[in-house]
């Protein structure tokens, strides 16, 4: 009998412990490239890492953003449509995967995009069809940002700004795209969500409403007759003259992006206490966020003599954080019955024999780690200035707080929108 | 004696499992008409259906004999236009546009001219025959026919949902409008309206 138990335990065993590195430890080595601005080889890491099936909107959201940085646009779409279809699979309840990560750990769930990420989703594929001028496929992901958000505010919504339930800058970038296809009732509202998530989430986010997203308003507030929205407005903002809908038509835009930094790192914390009445080991693992330390707090373009200041317009460091302190009680819960439903296992199973008791015991302990799967590529914060432009070539110098770097020429045509971005992870 | 004998059966059974997920891909060919609905997006019989009812409804109505008669019965020439996606969906409308094309070329009531992609490579292909093809093969530039009508549209989705459940509206619009004069002689629509439950539990 012993025998089999054991036969057993060792199969449990092997299976068991493949799950328990942690996936933030898994990934230092994308990571170094990472910060040294190198995607090419940060996805040749990538891919040659082995992931389990459950972590697979992890791999895929992150090699989406990887193929982006490294210009692969298309590329980057069919991976995001991937983990798109992927984690509406994974909305749906396992009771499997429950009871795994009730008895093992977290990470025994299959990994489905925090809800901030599942816009982000949306806003990086837009950009990216934006990028390949699809202004039509960066339309429908406007729409489905929309959607998105929509079912979010109906699970959780309180208003406030102690839940995730709104992105201000995924509302502003679709307001960009309507406006851009001349739907201006479509472009106001967006830009009116904008405006109201800035308001809702200024304490948490620390930001200001966008000094560009003010200009909107106005000029669109007046493009479309709203007399009594554009005072209110003009008065708000103080601003008395603005570029109309019309003088903007002859020109062309430059939107651009510096996708600035990276989100906190999410961290295993373990703590491992040997209970001194039964020599029996207890373990307790919870993630932490570790915000990593940025170093562009200002970027201007120069364009000739002109000089544009960008403006910081999604702040996703905060919405982490957010998301996980609201998680953290849930977390902890569950955490605690893990480890009391683990030590009973070992106290049942030591009564027959001790040796195994202590295999068991032993067990629980290596498998308790914390879930730190996440879109662990996403900037820091993103900040961007709308340029509205005569017809033309143009020579474009980005400079950060420690660098120049030149965007080369690029091309206004009237009435287009030209997106250009940069992702600045140096640290 | 009573545990071993759980142990062992719940072995085996675990090996059972992992033996029949390891199954191969299984293929079923089905018959294109069929209705075959996965995730409740726009798919193919959409698109087959829409297509069908609006040239079917195009073909019917008084602007095709009043073009006739005013034109001594000679045939309209058609163009396909821009047809938008404004859809929540990422259709693909390439198939759609073509099997309008196809349903109105061979209806044989209409002309159909190429439309601007294709004409590129239709004019590339006569400048090459103007320096290379013999005299009594070449096709001579400026021949082409000019386009009557272009047909022009959208897809249109209100989507209402509420937890698993969601109702998807599809509204598919066409005009068809003149092009000596811009006037719309026909407009056609067509509504697609489907109820979307997912599963609230999985494996």
């Amino acid at each position: 009998m012993q025998r089999w138990i054991r036969t057993v335990g060792v199969i449990v065993a092997a299976s068991l412990l493949s799950a328990c590195a942690s996936y933030t430890a898994k990934q230092k080595g994308v990571e170094g490239h990472l910060l040294s601005n190198a995607p090419q080889p940060a996805l040749a890491a990538l891919e040659t890492q082995e992931h389990a099936e459950r972590d697979r909107v992890a791999y895929l959201l992150n090699k989406a953003m990887l193929l982006r940085m490294d210009q692969q646009y298309a590329a980057s779409n069919e991976v995001l449509e991937e983990s798109k279809v992927l984690i509406e699979q994974l909305e749906a309840l396992s009771l499997r995967e429950q009871a795994a990560a009730l008895t093992i750990n977290e990470g025994m769930r299959s990994y489905a995009g925090e809800d901030f990420e599942k816009v982000l989703l949306h806003l990086y594929k837009a950009l990216n069809y934006l990028q390949l001028g699809e202004l039509d496929a960066a339309r429908v992901e406007a729409l489905q940002t929309n959607q998105r958000l929509k079912q979010i505010a109906a699970e959780y919504d309180k208003g406030d700004s102690t839940v995730y339930a709104e992105d201000p800058f995924a509302r502003y970038l679709s307001g960009i795209i309507f406006e851009t296809l001349g739907e201006w009732s479509d472009a106001m509202i967006a830009y009116r969500k904008a405006y109201e998530g800035y308001q809702r989430y200024a304490s948490l986010l620390k930001l200001d409403v966008p000094d560009s997203l003010k200009h909107d308003l106005v000029r669109l507030s007046a493009h479309m007759g709203l007399d009594e929205e554009l005072a209110d407005y003009q008065k708000k903002f103080g601003i008395d003259t603005f570029a109309t809908t019309e003088q903007r038509q002859t020109h062309g835009e430059i939107v651009l992006l510096l996708h600035n930094g990276l989100v906190p790192q999410k961290l295993d914390q373990t703590a491992r206490i040997l209970n001194p009445a039964n020599g029996r080991l207890i373990s307790l693992s919870l993630p932490a966020y570790f915000s990593r330390s940025l170093h562009n707090h200002n970027a201007s373009v120069r364009i000739g003599q002109q000089r544009h200041t960008l403006e910081t317009v999604e702040d996703i460091d905060a919405f982490a954080r957010l998301t996980l302190n609201n998680q953290m009680p849930a977390l902890t819960a569950r955490a605690l019955s893990r480890a009391v439903a683990k030590d009973s296992m070992a106290r049942r199973s030591g009564n027959n024999d001790p040796l195994v008791g202590l295999l068991v015991n032993a067990l629980g302990a290596i498998t308790e780690v914390a879930d730190t799967r996440a879109w662990y590529t996403l900037p820091h914060n993103i900040m961007m200035t709308r340029l509205s432009l005569p017809p033309g070539q143009y020579h474009l110098q980005l400079s950060t707080g420690f660098s120049q770097i030149d965007l080369g020429q690029v091309e206004v045509k009237a009435g287009e929108l030209r997106l250009l971005e940069k992702h600045w992870l140096r640290q | 004696m009573n545990t071993m004998k759980q142990l062992r059966f719940g072995f085996i059974t675990l090996v059972l499992a992992a033996l029949v997920t390891g199954c191969g891909t299984s293929v079923k060919r089905v018959d294109v008409n069929e209705a075959i609905d996965l995730s409740g997006e726009w798919n193919d019989t959409d698109s087959r259906l829409v297509s069908e009812e609006m040239i079917r409804d195009v073909l019917s109505r008084s602007w095709l004999p009043n073009y006739r008669t005013a034109n001594g019965n000679a045939l309209p020439a058609v163009i396909v236009g821009e047809i938008r996606n404004k859809s929540h969906e990422h259709i693909n409308l390439q198939t759609f546009v073509s099997d309008m094309e196809r349903e109105l070329i061979n209806s044989g009531e209409v002309e159909f001219v190429a439309s601007k992609n294709e004409r590129g490579q239709i004019r590339a292909e006569r400048k090459d025959q103007d320096i290379h093809a013999s005299d009594t093969t070449r096709n001579e530039m400026g021949q082409e026919v000019g386009a009557d009508f272009m047909l022009q549209g959208s897809i249109n989705t209100i989507i209402d949902q509420e937890d698993k459940t969601a109702v998807k509206y599809y509204q598919v619009d066409l005009t068809l409008i003149s092009m000596a004069d811009n006037r719309k002689v026909w407009v056609g629509q067509k509504k697609i309206k489907k109820v979307v439950k997912k599963n609230a539990l999985r494996f």
